[in-house]
């Protein structure tokens, strides 16, 4: 990931996404934040033309309208889209959503931890993992 | 030849003694009257020579005789007896009798003599005096002797020869005949021929007899061959064959019979049928019966199939078809026993009732159909399951069995059919109606079955009707547990989510509040936002308890063989219980099949709850397990505070603690959490417990089964 591809975070808690960018500031990463309320959102963003392609997407998964699992769906099957690593960060641990994650092509699985500072270190793991990783 | 001889001989003696005798008597009588009529000559001649005394005219009167030399002497005697005149007149007159005797002729020995009255009218004048000889007549007989003689020694001359020449033409043949026959009779040999030695009768005779044993020889040999042929046919029928006599005694007995009783035909000959091919427990009615028959002339055995049990000769006892016929000839009465063994028959027909029976009694209908369709067996659960009278199915289609339409019924022939052909049988659901066109269901098989030729439709039907509305039941129950599960799970998902997003809103605003305000918080504000964030842990657990709880019977679990003091040790190592804590266990754990995570969250929350409740200097934990029945028993024991027995059902009630949540930390779910997972295996979880000594929890899973 390019130190300036945005990363795209589709939550539909404010303060949620809130915790992301106060982490992302705390942790000084230049990749700006895109944001998504929902599913809809998040692909509407990514079919227009005028924003930037994310370099990371960032999903919950219980949203209004899409839910996280449904836009994995449509982004995995998406030529263009599926290239793009998407990580789920989610408060569910239901082994069914996990499986079902991973079986749709996510990267990843992250739990949001109750506390800041977990939530720091998951960030950070992220972060560093996906900078150091080429981008297709 | 003797005897002829000597008959000829004693017919000729007899001839010749009766002849003899006849002429003895004739010739005697002849002599007697030609001496007596010589005599009245002779005295009448002399009636003058006396009468006158004149002795020349006498003597010469008697000289005359000597004509006739058999007279020996002649003399007269006057009236006073005295010697008149003599002849022959040399003779001395002592040769005369003194006086004359009586008047007549007799015979004295070996003379005759004679004593004639010399009469002249009616006045005796003397007495003449006659003897003569018997030389004529013993040349007689001398000449009688001869010629008898002589005929009698030409008589066996010519009978000799005669009989020696009827014997080479009568006696030869007959007696080589004769011979023949006894060599026939001695020998039973009817090869022999006697010898033809002329053509006339006898010829005919020996050509009669050697006819007649050309006869006898053929017949023979065809009652040879016959009986060779039957004994052939005996040996080889698959027929025991016991010939008896009326004493029940073995005449005869076929190689089959050899086979079947294990006596050869030897020692079973003489035998008594009784004894050695009947059971003792038999052998009176046998008795009884030959006895009865031969009293009676009843047999109600006779010429009848019967069953009985027969005797082998290593004693074993059989199951036998008997038919006994009787052959009478003359006086002799013979039974003849045609004897099957019918064990395997036995056997057969024991397997087939068996299996009779059992088609009669299952459950499952089982119907029989032809090559096209035509039902020709049916059971009586079969006939029950379709509401027919019995039998009323037979000679009707399968078709009418069914409620499908034509398409259906077609389609499912075709499936059946394929079924068949790949695997040999087809089972699956048939739709169905009854004779009162009640549409029903039944689990089936169907298979084809060659039965005497032809490829025939064996299907098994079981009404499955009840079994269906008890599977649409059941699958309506699961649809609503399901769907009341799933909302379960939904709500647990939502609350998961939705209760958590913001808890974790709070907590991150409380740490920015902390973190970006501390200067304008003072002390006492930072505690309050310290227990604020205190109380969202808190809160975040009491969700991740529930969430753990409601998953329990959710998850579908596999069982893997799992060692318990393996469990145990992680679990310790998670909880890493402080120092003065000791958690022991002494004895090994066993080994079973389960599920690892509900395992380990028996021992995780039950070994935790017992460390955070220590309150002693040295903290002492022990997990021991013992079999019990089929069940395993399991008991963690501490010497913790101990709980009051009026908290035992409590503290396994969802979010019950005994403690101020301040104090220690705890959600009031572990326990719960625990008691459900052993309930779900089949177990039991319970508590004993004395305040301020210690508390064991007790628990069960079983032992032979795994458990979910």
């Amino acid at each position: 990931m390019n130190a300036l591809d945005p990363i795209l975070v589709v939550d539909d808690d404010d303060v949620d996404v809130m915790t992301v960018q106060m982490a992302l500031d705390e942790l000084s990463v230049t990749n700006p934040l895109a944001r998504a309320a929902d599913g809809e959102e998040a692909l509407g963003y990514l079919r227009n033309s005028e924003s930037t392609p994310p370099g990371l997407i960032l999903i919950d998964l219980n949203m209004p309208r899409m839910n996280g699992i449904e836009l994995l769906g449509i982004i995995k099957a998406d030529e263009v889209f599926k290239r793009i690593p998407a990580v789920v960060l989610t408060t569910s641990s239901a082994d069914r959503d996990v499986k079902r994650s991973f079986e749709l092509g996510a990267a990843g699985y992250m739990l949001k931890p109750v506390g800041y500072e977990q939530f720091l270190d998951i960030m950070r793991t992220l972060h560093v993992y996906w900078i150091y990783s080429e981008a297709p | 030849m003797t005897v002829i001889l000597l008959t000829s001989g004693a017919v000729l003696l007899l001839t010749g003694v009766v002849y003899f005798a006849y002429e003895f008597l004739t010739f005697r009588q002849t002599t007697v009257r030609q001496l007596s009529t010589l005599g009245e000559i002779i005295s009448a001649n002399s009636t003058a020579a006396l009468a006158f005394y004149d002795q020349a005219d006498a003597n010469e009167i008697l000289s005359a005789l000597q004509a006739e030399r058999h007279f020996v002497a002649a003399g007269l005697y006057d009236l006073e007896g005295n010697l008149f005149s003599s002849y022959p007149p040399d003779l001395p007159p002592a040769a005369f009798p003194a006086a004359p005797e009586a008047d007549g002729y007799r015979f004295g020995d070996s003379h005759l003599v004679g004593f004639q009255p010399v009469v002249q009218g009616n006045k005796r004048l003397g007495t003449l005096f006659l003897k003569a000889d018997m030389e004529a007549m013993y040349a007689r007989f001398r000449l009688y002797g001869g010629m008898a003689i002589l005929l009698i020694g030409f008589s066996f001359v010519v009978a000799y020869l005669l009989s020696n020449r009827l014997q080479q033409q009568i006696s030869k043949p007959i007696l080589a005949l004769a011979e023949t026959a006894k060599a026939v009779s001695d020998h039973r040999d009817y090869s022999v021929r006697a010898t033809k030695l002329g053509e006339d009768e006898l010829g005919l005779l020996t050509d009669a007899f050697n006819q007649m044993l050309m006869q006898i020889q053929e017949q023979n040999q065809a009652l040879r061959d016959s009986a060779g042929r039957l004994r052939a046919v005996l040996n080889s029928s698959l027929t025991a064959v016991v010939v008896i006599d009326a004493d029940g005694r073995i005449s005869d007995w076929n190689a089959r019979a050899e086979k079947m009783f294990g006596w050869s035909h030897t020692e079973a000959r003489g035998q008594l049928l009784g004894e050695i091919m009947i059971p003792a427990r038999y052998r009176d009615a046998h008795q009884q019966g030959i006895k009865r028959f031969l009293a009676t002339g009843e047999g109600p055995i006779l010429n009848r199939q019967l069953e009985m049990t027969a005797l082998r000769r290593d004693g074993s006892e059989f199951p036998v078809e008997l038919s006994v016929s009787l052959v009478k000839t003359d006086e002799q009465v013979t039974f003849c026993g045609f004897v099957t063994d019918i064990t395997e028959r036995k056997r057969a027909d024991e397997s087939l009732k068996q299996q009779a029976a059992v088609l009669e009694n299952m459950t499952e209908g089982v119907n029989v159909a032809d090559p096209d369709g035509t039902i020709f067996f049916t059971n009586p659960a079969f006939d029950r399951i379709f509401g027919y009278e019995r039998g009323e199915l037979l000679g009707q289609k399968i078709s009418v069995l069914n409620s499908l339409s034509p398409e259906e019924n077609t389609l499912q022939i075709s499936t059946i059919m394929e079924a068949l052909k790949a695997e040999g049988i087809w089972r699956g659901d048939l739709r169905n109606r009854k004779k009162d066109g009640t549409c029903f269901y039944t689990s089936a098989s169907i298979c084809a079955q060659e039965i005497g030729g032809k490829l025939c439709w064996i299907s098994v039907q079981e009404d499955i009707t009840k079994r269906k509305q008890a599977e649409s039941e059941l699958k309506r129950f699961a649809d609503e547990l399901q769907a009341s599960n799933q909302d379960l799970e939904r709500f647990a998902y939502v609350a998961s989510h939705d209760l958590k997003t913001p808890l974790r809103g709070i907590s991150s605003l409380a740490h920015w509040l902390r973190a970006g305000y501390s200067s304008k918080l003072d002390e006492r504000g930072i505690e309050l936002l310290n227990l604020m964030t205190k109380r969202i842990f808190r809160l975040n657990d009491l969700i991740e308890g529930i969430l753990h709880y409601s998953r329990v019977s959710r998850e579908v679990a596999s069982l893997v063989e799992i060692d318990l003091n393996e469990v145990v040790a992680s679990a310790v190592d998670l909880i890493s219980p402080p120092a003065h804590i000791t958690i022991t266990v002494p004895k090994p754990l066993p080994i079973l099949r389960g599920n690892l995570t509900r395992l380990t969250q028996i021992f995780q929350n039950l070994l935790s709850n017992s460390v955070k409740f220590v309150d002693k200097p040295v903290g002492q934990i022990s997990v021991s397990c013992e079999a019990q029945d089929d069940k395993w028993l399991f008991c963690l024991s501490d010497n913790g505070p101990g709980i009051d027995k009026k908290y035992f059902d409590k503290i396994f009630e969802i979010f019950q603690t005994l403690h101020p949540r301040d104090v220690v930390e705890g959600t009031g779910v572990g326990l719960t959490l625990v008691k459900k997972i052993v309930e779900i295996s089949g177990g039991k979880i319970w508590v004993e417990s004395r305040v301020g000594e210690g508390t064991e929890f007790y628990f069960t899973l079983p032992q032979n089964e795994g458990y979910r």
